[in-house]
């Protein structure tokens, strides 16, 4: 939302070329070898290809964090705003922290935080769009009306209204403080999967195969997940994926300006904020946060174009 | 701790060039009595007297985010009353050294030139002659009488009526005289009147929140707003009726509204702007290293403590009993004292200038002197091990063996609140956390949005509620203290249902400090006061309710082309503006 | 369409109003409120007077008491008085909305006048060298998050490159104009254009990049159909049939595209005016929100919603009359 278009340009993309975005029936018949058709396919796009190491190599340093940095927090009076050296590659802080450590540590949060949030959009999207694709009529014009009312919230702004709430109130204290940030950021991004599953589940439900689940007795609720949900996985992963780009910049903006995550738990954002009086005597502080961003979300960002290509081939230019 | 004592002491800014002298601050005539100094209590502030004036010229002056209000009785924010400060001004004020100047009035009232009535209920303040209003407008008792009426007002906006409760009366026998009568004795009657409204150009009292006047104010001080482009700036310029001679020296003065604090440091080192209200330690020290300018202070008064719930949290009662399971025991706080290296806070991980103190009573003019906290991990962890907090577990954090308040097994570890958006905060939190660690102790910091942790009781405050450990924050006391001390640690202000204004968080109760207080409160005698005070202080110290780390300075950055200016404790960075003059 | 017009704008108002409650609830469920920016630092205020202020002002009514006060009066177009700055709230926004729009419009035609030739370049020789170039751009333009780029271009251009003339920084810090200066004709101008540069790039590395890739996707699109195909086959020009036709057709969800991105574009230029000490509406509500002002949140929320709002059924209407394979309902 913050990386302004995406979420409309694929509203409008998608509206467009919703039918063509139907998902492979083979996918169900031969997974095996269908897989490997994808995973050869995605991995011919070698930026996505390249992505995709990228991203590994981050979501590795964050996970292992603990075990392959300093102590983010361990204060060293002596070694205020060191310059970059083989101690501290890239320098520290002006409480003689660990730049690099406390980055990579960030990176823990921002990443959660993207992931949360973009499940929580996974959950309510793909909800809503299955039941309004597969009921149609009433159902499906009030969730849609529904859904694009949430498209009206201009949400940067109830963003950081919501944010102040969540700083001040018991929710706060559910685990840490990014919790309430990524159920925040969640609620509002879901749109765009809805639209999506909707699309598919309202071109899938006329299917034979799944008339034939109803005419053997089988619940809507089967048929929903069993039937027709495995025939939308591959336009859900593309536009997952896609999101948690989207989110991890929501995420980093909003504490970026002081109403997402809230030091001393740092994430990329607020590493950010607090980097900015050094911005010029000691740069480093704010390009090694503001870096991993750019390169997390364009990684993403390539391996959700690699994914669009390998699962969904029609859409491809 | 000798050393470090002798550096509050010390003249705090290294001057460089001639003309730079080091004030020294006497103890403040507050009060009736209070004529001799001490000269042992000589904090110092920066002053720059040189001269002789080059009248002329723009002052550019960094603000961080835009005036709320320019009306100072209905809740200026302090950004808002540094631009206010040139605009209006009071009947008097504090001078830099605590001792009280008039300005509007022509002499403070006192016993001996019949100001004040033998039962101190009366307060006859005379007016100088020929103030005119910047718009030319005489300056008479009426307005006075009328700034008291609208600031009692809180219906209509007035966030200082508390100050002007005990206030029955005010008569205005002539244009030049008047007569302030109370209900009962108020220590702070000389500040009774920080600013004045013209009556003339105002309105009605009860429409105080739509006045033209709070976005374009007309006073009596040295300057006279011309235009404010929201977001953008504030631009003032001299008064031409203002009472004193030739000045303000300066032209214009130019108020910058620049979010980013980056910016607002650059800025000042391409000389574009030649004040940057309260800069941080970074930005100080990059404009120092420029060689435009420098950081210039004076002792704050914001003192950051520990402080400590001496009752039991979340137990759904904002009362005094039952005591804290972990800090109920005195000597869990005390090893909490020994653990603590203020020092290294202090001197090695804060670069700007802060003073160590042990009592949050030490300030001003009651400089009451405790016994020293001292700094003894050895000691720390002893005490931990006698109260039954020991590592068996070897994970680095004590749990109870035979602690009487708490189950065996519990951990040692204890929640610290503080507040959100300040980065020296984190910082000494950060510490405390290491040190603790270190003596067996886990501390979780949380810091909470400043509207959680200030709010009020309806709000669900945790201070309000007793719902906390340990919190840390800054919290300061003026030139007169005496209700602040009253409602902190008055055993009848604990917070609860009955009292939702009491702010004795800490649950401290104990009769005799209410005794002492109240003593202090009912006497015009500083020295009565003072001891008192300090009787307090002694019984803080004695029952370690709080653990005072550090006392801020006050200041900004001030580039070094600005001169005849002092620094001011008390008063607003803009108090003495009429005298500026910069080079040019 | 006009049935389908009025049946939009109908629809509008209770979208609103659920906007609306949804925003004011959560104002009000949060602690503090438009009092609490007196807590801060110094101010000295005491809490009893807290208290009373926040009686007088009503902020201790219940929920649907206060919504309703306000929407009564929101109705009669009254957005109330802006706690943080004494004066009324719609005076406050008149005078910030002009600099946000003027932002917005400059960094706008910005990213156009560069996104419309490159979209349509990369399109017309899809795979070339200079369409991977393109592609290889706009996944930057798109990862880097605008207010990175923002602080960097403050480091490189206010803080390390000085203008060789005057020794002065390179380019202005922020602001619309270099305020005490009377300037007057072209110096004027230039002053005004000097300040835009920074925030404009800021604004523009993104919007470039999405519109000339959504440019180069639909002009892929078009360029394939039968009737381009059939200019074509006439012996037209390239160069006519790329910009008449194929263009033509691309444009149309391109402006779609941009009325439906108005308010996200809103979203960017709070970073741009933070960053660059802009005095637009964004600013005006990050202040607004750090000092809960509720009566100026509201109405700028509201004043968003319903440009999207509008915004939405523009481009809906656009799109309905435009483009021929959409039949009107």
């Amino acid at each position: 939302m913050i990386n302004t278009t995406q979420s409309a340009s694929s509203r409008l993309t998608l509206d467009r070329v919703g039918p063509a975005l139907a998902p492979d029936q083979g996918l169900r018949s031969k997974p095996q070898s269908m897989a490997r058709v994808y995973i050869r396919r995605f991995l011919r796009h070698r930026l996505a290809a390249a992505g995709l190491a990228v991203l590994v190599l981050i979501t590795l340093m964050a996970v292992l964090a603990p075990l392959i940095t300093q102590d983010p927090n361990a204060l060293s009076a002596s070694d205020r705003k060191a310059a970059p050296s083989a101690g501290h590659w890239f320098g520290t802080d002006e409480a003689g922290r660990d730049i690099l450590a406390r980055t990579i540590h960030g990176g823990r949060i921002s990443l959660a935080v993207g992931i949360a949030a973009t499940g929580v959009a996974l959950l309510i999207g793909t909800l809503v769009g299955a039941v309004a694709g597969y009921f149609g009529g009433l159902v499906d014009a009030v969730l849609m009306r529904v859904t694009d009312a949430f498209l009206c919230f201009p949400q940067l702004f109830v963003l950081i209204v919501f944010g102040t709430l969540m700083r001040t109130t018991e929710l706060r204290v559910l685990q840490g403080n990014m919790t309430p940030i990524a159920i925040i950021i969640g609620l509002l991004s879901w749109m765009g999967l809805a639209r999506i599953v909707r699309g598919t589940f309202l071109s899938l439900r006329e299917q034979d195969y799944v008339e034939a689940a109803r005419s053997v007795g089988a619940g809507n609720v089967r048929i929903m997940v069993r039937h027709i949900l495995p025939g939308a996985v591959g336009p859900i992963v593309v536009q997952a994926t896609l999101l948690i780009a989207v989110t991890i910049i929501t995420e980093s903006g909003l504490s970026y300006l002081g109403f997402g995550v809230q030091p001393p738990t740092s994430s990329w954002g607020n590493l950010l904020e607090g980097a900015k009086p050094f911005l010029q005597t000691l740069p480093v502080y704010a390009i090694a946060p503001g870096m991993m961003i750019f390169l997390t979300v364009m990684s993403i960002n390539f391996v959700g174009d690699g994914l669009r290509d390998a699962l969904d081939p029609h859409s491809r230019h | 701790m000798a050393t470090k004592r002798l550096n509050r002491r010390r003249f705090v800014v290294t001057s460089a060039g001639a003309g730079l002298v080091a004030g020294s601050v006497m103890r403040p005539q507050f009060g009736v009595m209070a004529q001799e100094a001490t000269p042992e209590t000589g904090q110092t502030y920066y002053e720059d007297t040189q001269g002789p004036p080059q009248p002329g010229g723009t002052l550019r002056y960094l603000l961080y985010e835009d005036p709320n209000s320019l009306n100072p009785i209905m809740g200026a924010t302090t950004i808002a009353l540094q631009v206010v400060a040139a605009i209006l001004e009071g009947l008097a004020e504090s001078a830099p050294d605590g001792t009280f100047v008039p300005i509007l009035a022509a002499e403070l009232p006192t016993p001996e030139n019949g100001g004040i009535s033998e039962d101190l209920l009366t307060v006859t303040w005379k007016l100088k002659e020929g103030v005119v209003w910047s718009d030319g407008t005489p300056f008479t008792s009426e307005d006075v009488r009328f700034t008291w009426e609208a600031a009692r007002d809180a219906a209509n906006g007035s966030t200082l009526a508390t100050d002007y409760a005990l206030i029955i009366g005010v008569e205005t026998p002539d244009d030049l005289t008047v007569v302030v009568t109370y209900s009962d004795f108020n220590a702070g009657y000389v500040d009774q009147f920080p600013w004045i409204l013209p009556k003339h150009a105002t309105g009605e009292i009860a429409d105080m929140r739509n006045w033209a006047f709070n976005r374009a104010p007309i006073g009596t001080g040295p300057f006279k707003l011309d235009e404010w482009s929201s977001g953008e700036f504030l631009q003032l310029s001299a008064n031409e009726n203002y009472r004193e001679e030739n000045k303000p020296y300066l032209d214009e003065l130019l108020f910058l509204v620049i979010p980013d604090e980056s910016v607002r440091t650059a800025m000042m080192i391409e000389e574009s702007a030649e004040i940057m209200l309260w800069s941080g330690q970074e930005a100080d020290e990059q404009i120092e290293a420029s060689g435009v300018g420098a950081p210039r202070t004076a002792p704050g008064v914001w003192v950051v403590e520990m402080r400590f719930n001496l009752s039991r949290p979340f137990d759904g009662d904002p009362g005094v009993d039952p005591p804290h399971p972990i800090l109920g025991d005195i000597r869990t706080r005390r090893a909490i004292t020994h653990g603590v290296n203020r020092d290294r806070i202090n001197n090695e991980l804060i670069t700007g200038t802060v003073y160590e103190l042990d009592s949050p009573l030490q300030v001003g003019w009651m400089d009451c002197q405790v016994e020293p906290f001292v700094f003894d991990p050895e000691a720390a962890m002893a005490l931990l091990e006698e109260v039954g907090w020991r590592d068996e577990d070897g994970d680095g954090i004590r749990e109870a063996h035979g602690v009487e308040t708490v189950e065996d097994g519990t951990r040692l570890s204890l929640m610290m609140n503080g507040y959100t958006g300040f980065d020296t905060l984190d910082l000494i939190e950060l510490a405390v956390q290491e040190d603790l660690m270190n003596i067996g102790m886990e501390i979780q910091i949380e810091n909470q949005e400043f509207a959680v942790i200030f709010g009020t009781w309806e709000d669900g405050s945790p201070r309000m509620l007793g719902d906390y450990d340990i919190l840390i924050y800054d919290a300061g006391l003026f030139a007169e203290p005496g209700a602040d001390i009253a409602r902190n640690y008055g055993p009848d202000q604990v917070p609860g249902p009955d009292n939702q204004g009491g702010e004795n968080f800490h649950r401290w109760v104990r009769e005799d400090v209410g005794e002492w207080i109240a003593a202090a409160n009912s006497s015009p005698d500083l020295e009565v006061r003072r001891e008192n005070f300090c009787k307090v202080a002694d019984a803080l110290r004695e029952d370690i309710v709080s653990f005072p780390i550090l006392q801020f300075s006050e200041g900004s950055a001030y580039s070094n082309k600005l001169h005849n200016f002092a620094v001011s404790t008390w008063e607003w960075s803009t108090w003495d503006v009429e005298n500026w003059w910069l080079e040019q | 369409m006009g049935a389908y017009i009025v049946r939009r704008i109908l629809w509008a108002i209770p979208l609103l109003l659920f906007i609306s409650i949804v925003v004011y609830g959560l104002l009000e469920l949060s602690p503090g409120g438009p009092t609490s920016m007196y807590m801060r630092r110094g101010s000295g205020i005491s809490a009893e007077d807290l208290a009373r202020v926040e009686e007088s002002l009503g902020l201790n009514d219940p929920f649907y008491v206060q919504y309703a006060r306000w929407l009564g009066r929101v109705v009669q177009g009254d957005f109330g008085m802006a706690t943080t700055s004494s004066r009324p709230v719609i005076d406050e926004i008149v005078d910030r909305l002009p600099n946000t729009l003027y932002l917005m419009g400059a960094a706008w035609g910005v990213s156009l006048l560069i996104a419309i030739p490159i979209g349509i370049l990369s399109a017309v020789r899809q795979y070339s060298k200079f369409d991977h170039f393109v592609t290889a751009l706009t996944f930057v333009g798109q990862s880097i998050p605008s207010f990175f780029l923002g602080l960097l271009l403050l480091l490189i251009f206010y803080m390390q490159l000085d203008n060789p003339f005057t020794g002065g920084p390179l380019l202005p810090s922020g602001g619309v104009k270099t305020i005490g200066e009377n300037l007057t004709g072209f110096a004027m101008i230039k002053d005004r254009v000097l300040h835009l540069i920074l925030p404009v790039t800021m604004l523009s590395a993104t919007w470039v990049a999405w519109y000339s890739r959504f440019l180069r996707a639909s002009m892929l699109e078009t360029i394939h159909l039968d009737y381009v195909r059939t200019g074509r086959a006439k012996g037209l020009r390239e160069r006519i049939v790329i910009l008449r036709h194929a263009f033509r057709n691309a444009a149309i969800p391109l402006v779609t595209l941009m009325a439906l991105d108005l308010p996200l574009l809103f979203a960017g230029a709070l970073f741009a005016e933070v960053i660059f000490s802009w005095p637009g509406m964004g600013r005006l509500f990050y202040q607004a929100a750090e000092r809960r002002d509720y009566g100026l949140l509201m109405a700028i929320i509201m004043i968003t919603s319903l440009l999207i709002v509008i915004g939405n059924i523009l481009a809906d209407v656009a799109y309905r009359l435009l483009d021929p394979r959409i039949k009107l309902e």
